[in-house]
């Protein structure tokens, strides 16, 4: 099920680069793992609810309570890219 | 091109950011307009590590707007995330509801009495904001990212460009009133996307939809509508087909134009965010969110006609918005007489503050002084042309009426001695008409008064001239 | 060289001011700097910061302070925030990072007095077993320097296993913890899903992330543990469950029932490993525990589980890490789009694209479904095994790890051999319940002495228990004490 063409629209949903000369190799890797995970699907699940927080209690808020924001400059200190105090990225055209 | 015979059917999906003190997720303040990136922190520029941890207030606000529509209130909720890439979305995922949402159903009635459903409202929150006037790159703020935002879906069940406008206008309305949003279109507190497409009248099928974007008022969204419908038609009667866009509205052309086709629909991979638990709200909770709900604008217009016997129009101004309708009855409740108040609210204040396009909080006016200048008026210290003018005086500093009248000497004078003086010349002045005036012919009174305030410079006290008028006239 | 005193001896002597406040944090210093790079265990020294909490430490306790960790030296591993110092995740697109925020745990533990002297080494992201993956340089078993550490807290468990620090924390998504502290023959603590705050803690999979402990001894590692757990509202996730005062002693076993899992037993696992699991069996049961075997019918279904967990979690997670608002950036590219794919690909591993790109698929519309949901599905089965072995007994014990710590390059070819080291953990992470790793003496592999973990895992908030039991466990094998030949030979 995991073919080559897979891994190239998964990669660009993940937006990393992959040199077209390792796809095929990942494509392996990933059938693999794949295959491997795929004995869950012998197991039956009908009924069973999904867990997705454990011992988690429900209802945990904050008040709406303003607390002190950062320092403009500790967080602009970090901007691989910056334009005054803006981040700075590359032209934004419609949809990234 | 026939138009008669096409139907247009729009839905709306309006965000609405949520007038909460701070984000959604973080206690940086919710605010507009401050330099860039000063109101961020790890969680809302999300740096490795930090975690969200959801307002209360925005959930009751949430609920707040679906009792006033009527929608269901979920008794049991989550945020789900949202994954895609964008610079003003530093978490790679926004996080919102997706099958969840906080309220579903619902609907705002129309003048009409036509109800336009709402399939759903849900939580989420706001990205950044990103400038592109810079050629070459373009430039993040995340002050807004992370503001809760409210989702409001209505279902396609408008079904033309003025019931569309009439339904954001109510909608707006409503979300002021109930202090839910501000609902500014000009500062993004309120944004809209629009699904128009059209079919032939009495046709069972929707026709295929496109989306409107970059639509920056309701004016606007009506327009857009309406351009987008007869594109629709124009293209489906030459022959063609409609195919499912985002389409971008072009203001000043009139026009929308491709912004992308939608066959590549976006895949954002939504899974149940794990580093927020689950929503088990309390029946309780709904039900004081219910007692604690402002009244809304109708029913608070009709109790203003019934109560204090205002007109259709001073009622309808007042109910805009709750800041005018609460200083409306603090002003009416310390001046003792409501149709005053709505007078000078209405007509002199609003006045003032259109001319300069500013809110209540700019006109700067307490309740209680504006009590005190209709007072004034109505004990006779003042009349109201200069009453007028105080309110000009008092507008943006709040300074004391009666102060204002004395520095600028626009008291009444209601002393006899003053007034007798003034009005025995006035006679002498006007044989003719104090002679007319012995006769009973009453009209010749205008030019003897008309004297007395010429000579008073405004300020006399019709009242007492006109007693001391019938005194001297008996003599 | 010689082992730091147990914990408390070293906060007494700090109290106490027969040492100076900076006594032991100015030798952990100075140890760290001679052989961590031996053990390539370390990624920074964090001497300023050091520096900075010693300062007010004598005031603070001439305050009267109660200072449960004064003066204690502790290392934090990389994927945890320490304000103001590198916090790289073992990855080049964190490589300059530096967080404007201390994690709360790390913030815990400097309140209490402790001092943090340095940041550890990891698999990237804390995708790994044996912190080869660690985008600078691959950590080293002081038992064995041509062995791996364990991982992801592979730098972690090094350093405390050769003295160079009595504790540190470690962070947990499906063993990282508990399996380099068995290769390494100290204490490791998963704690309860919940237990310790995340905040700070750079997510993997955050449904299954804990912050861990390491020590030499149970005893030690309670100590640092009752410092860092407990509610903390930036974790909506943290549990308010009342944190019981640290009970760091070894326990009366009579009547404790200790249930086998027969998984534990499995042919799989090396047989020496076993033997020493049967052994110590028959010690509980001379000291009058109830020994039960029984099984947890999904728990081979872990790792299949776990994988599909945490790298579709780990997909979202990751997606933060792109060079724009933090870390590093690619040279500027063409437009936006190609910045994104240029900035993850330069700044990702193969391990992380790889499970990246796994989970991006699991979540994917299409494949949600027969994947991540399932998975979540198959979690609560899993959850459900482990609710019924507790109702059963109150503790279970069984090997840490299938094999002792094995050599560097043995199982990087292959990624999926790599995953199965994690056979024996990924369930406690699955269910969320704490675990225990415990050194239980030592095999003789090639020459070297390699240490043998066991684990022992409880119901929720039972951490207490398994320290009790583990401390009871560590006096069966006293020669455990002894140091890495590594650590002997040095001054
Ligand atoms: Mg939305
Ligand atoms: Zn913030």
């Amino acid at each position: 099920m995991i073919d080559e063409n897979l891994v190239r629209s998964v990669a660009h949903l993940a937006r990393i680069a992959i040199p077209e000369a390792r796809v095929p190799g990942l494509a392996k890797e990933l059938a693999h793992i794949v295959e491997y995970v795929d004995q869950l699907a012998a197991l039956d699940v009908q009924g069973v609810a999904p867990l997705t927080h454990t011992n988690a209690g429900a209802n945990v808020y904050r008040e709406d309570e303003v607390a002190p924001s950062l320092p403009v400059e500790a967080v602009m200190a970090l901007a691989p890219a910056r334009s005054g105090n803006f981040y700075r990225v590359p032209k934004v055209i419609g949809d990234a | 091109m026939n138009t008669t015979n096409w139907e247009t059917v729009v839905g709306l999906e309006v965000h609405v950011q949520l007038k909460t003190k701070t984000k959604m997720f973080c206690g940086c303040a919710n605010a507009y307009g401050a330099p860039p990136n000063t109101l961020t922190c790890p969680v809302c520029t999300g740096q490795p590590g930090a975690l969200p941890v959801a307002n209360r207030q925005a959930f009751s606000l949430a609920m707040r707007f679906g009792h006033a529509v009527e929608a269901t209130i979920a008794r049991s909720t989550k945020f789900d995330r949202k994954n895609y890439f964008y610079p003003d979305l530093p978490k790679g995922y926004q996080i919102s509801q997706s099958d969840q949402p906080i309220t579903s159903g619902g609907h705002v009635v129309l003048e009409s009495g036509k109800a336009i459903n709402l399939v759903r409202a849900h939580l989420e929150e706001d990205a950044g904001k990103t400038f592109h006037e810079s050629p070459g790159f373009s430039e993040v703020d995340l002050n807004r990212c992370g503001i809760p935002l409210l989702e409001i879906v209505s279902a396609p069940d408008l079904r033309s460009p003025e019931e569309a406008y009439e339904y954001l206008t109510r909608l707006k309305l409503l979300l002021r009133h109930l202090e839910v949003s501000d609902c500014d279109m000009e500062k993004g507190s309120l944004r809209c996307d629009v699904n128009v497409s059209v079919r032939k009248l009495g046709a069972a099928q929707f026709g295929t939809r496109c989306e409107l974007k970059n639509l920056n008022s309701f004016k606007s969204v009506e327009r857009a509508i309406a351009a987008e419908a007869l594109r629709h038609i124009a293209v489906i009667e030459s022959g063609g087909t409609i195919e499912a866009e985002t389409r971008l509205w072009d203001d000043e052309k009139g026009e929308t134009r491709l912004m992308r086709k939608k066959e590549t629909s976006q895949d954002y991979r939504y899974f149940p965010d794990p580093d927020l638990p689950r929503h088990e709200i309390a029946e309780a909770w709904i039900d004081e969110v219910r007692r604690t709900m402002p009244e809304l604008p109708e029913a608070r217009r009709a109790r203003y006609k019934r109560d204090f016997g205002l007109s259709d129009y001073d009622s309808g101004v007042l109910v805009q918005d709750t800041s005018i309708s609460r200083y409306f009855e603090e002003v009416s409740a310390a001046c003792g007489d409501p149709k005053a108040a709505a007078n000078w609210i209405s007509a002199d204040l609003f006045g003032l503050m259109n001319v300069k396009n500013e809110g209540l909080l700019a006109a700067n006016i307490p309740a209680g002084r504006l009590a005190e200048l209709i007072g004034l008026v109505k004990s006779g210290s003042m009349n109201v042309p200069s009453a007028r003018k105080v309110l000009g005086a008092m507008y943006g500093n709040g300074r004391d009426p009666k102060e204002l009248m004395n520095e600028l000497g626009l008291g009444q004078v209601s002393d006899r001695d003053g007034l007798i003086e003034i009005v025995k010349r006035a006679l002498a002045a006007n044989p003719k008409a104090a002679e007319d005036m012995k006769q009973g012919k009453g009209k010749a009174a205008g030019a003897i008064v008309g004297f007395v305030m010429k000579e008073s410079k405004g300020r006399a006290n019709p009242a007492v001239v006109n007693e001391i008028l019938a005194e001297l006239l008996q003599d | 060289m010689n082992a730091f005193p147990p914990v408390p001896e070293m906060v007494a002597a700090v109290r106490s001011k027969r040492v100076a406040p900076d006594h032991f944090v100015t030798e952990s210093l100075r140890r760290l700097e001679q052989h961590g790079g031996t053990l390539g265990a370390v990624l920074s020294l964090t001497k300023e910061r050091a520096q900075a909490d010693l300062a007010p430490l004598s005031a603070r306790l001439a305050g009267g302070e109660d200072l449960p960790l004064a003066g204690v030296p502790i290392a934090i591993k990389d994927n945890i925030c320490v304000r103001g110092t590198t916090t790289t995740c073992g990855s080049r697109i964190l490589e300059s990072y530096r967080p404007p925020y201390d994690a709360t745990a790390v913030e815990r533990l400097v309140r209490a007095g402790a001092v943090i002297v340095a940041k550890t080494n990891l698999d990237e992201f804390a995708m790994g077993s044996s912190t080869e993956n660690s985008a600078f340089f691959p950590a080293k078993n002081p038992w064995d320097l041509a062995r791996v550490p364990g991982g992801s807290s592979g730098g972690s468990a090094s350093v405390v296993a050769a003295a160079l620090v009595p504790a540190a924390l470690g962070s947990e998504t499906g063993g990282s913890v508990r399996q380099p502290a068995a290769f390494t023959g100290i204490a490791g603590l998963k704690p309860t899903y919940g237990r310790v705050s995340r905040y700070g803690l750079v997510a993997f999979g955050s449904s299954l992330d804990q912050i861990g402990t390491f020590a030499r001894t149970a005893a030690d590692a309670a100590l640092i543990h009752a410092v860092i757990a407990g509610r903390d509202p930036r974790d909506a996730t943290s549990s308010d469950h009342p944190v019981e005062p640290n009970q760091a002693r070894s326990m009366d076993l009579k009547g404790l029932r200790v249930g086998i899992p027969k998984e534990g037993h499995d042919s799989a696992i090396d047989a020496r490993i076993r033997a020493r699991l049967s052994a110590t069996q028959e010690r509980l049961l001379a000291a009058g525990a109830v020994i039960r075997e029984l099984s947890l019918p999904h728990a081979k279904y872990a790792i299949p589980t776990y994988y599909i967990v945490a790298t579709a979690e780990a997909s979202s997670n990751l997606a933060r890490h792109d060079g724009m608002h933090c870390g590093v950036a690619a040279p500027p590219e063409k437009d936006l789009l190609h910045q994104y794919l240029r900035n993850r690909a330069q700044g990702f591993g193969a391990e992380v694209t790889r499970r990246i790109l796994l989970g991006t698929f699991c979540l994917s519309s299409g494949y949600y479904d027969a994947y991540y949901e399932r998975a979540m599905r198959v979690r609560s089965l899993l959850a459900r095994d482990y609710r019924a072995a507790f109702e059963q007994v109150d503790v279970l014990l069984g090997p840490t790890t299938p094999t002792p710590a094995f050599k560097h390059g043995e199982k990087t070819s292959d990624p999926l051999q790599m995953y199965l080291a994690d056979v024996l953990t990924a369930g406690a992470n699955l269910a969320g319940v704490p675990a225990l790793s415990i050194r239980a003496g030592h095999l003789t592999e090639g020459g070297s002495e390699l240490p043998i973990g066991l684990q022992l895992t409880g119901p929720a908030w039972s951490e207490n228990l398994l320290f009790r039991v583990g401390a009871a466990i560590e006096s069966y094998w006293p020669e455990a004490d002894r140091l890495p030949p590594f650590v002997r030979s040095q001054a």
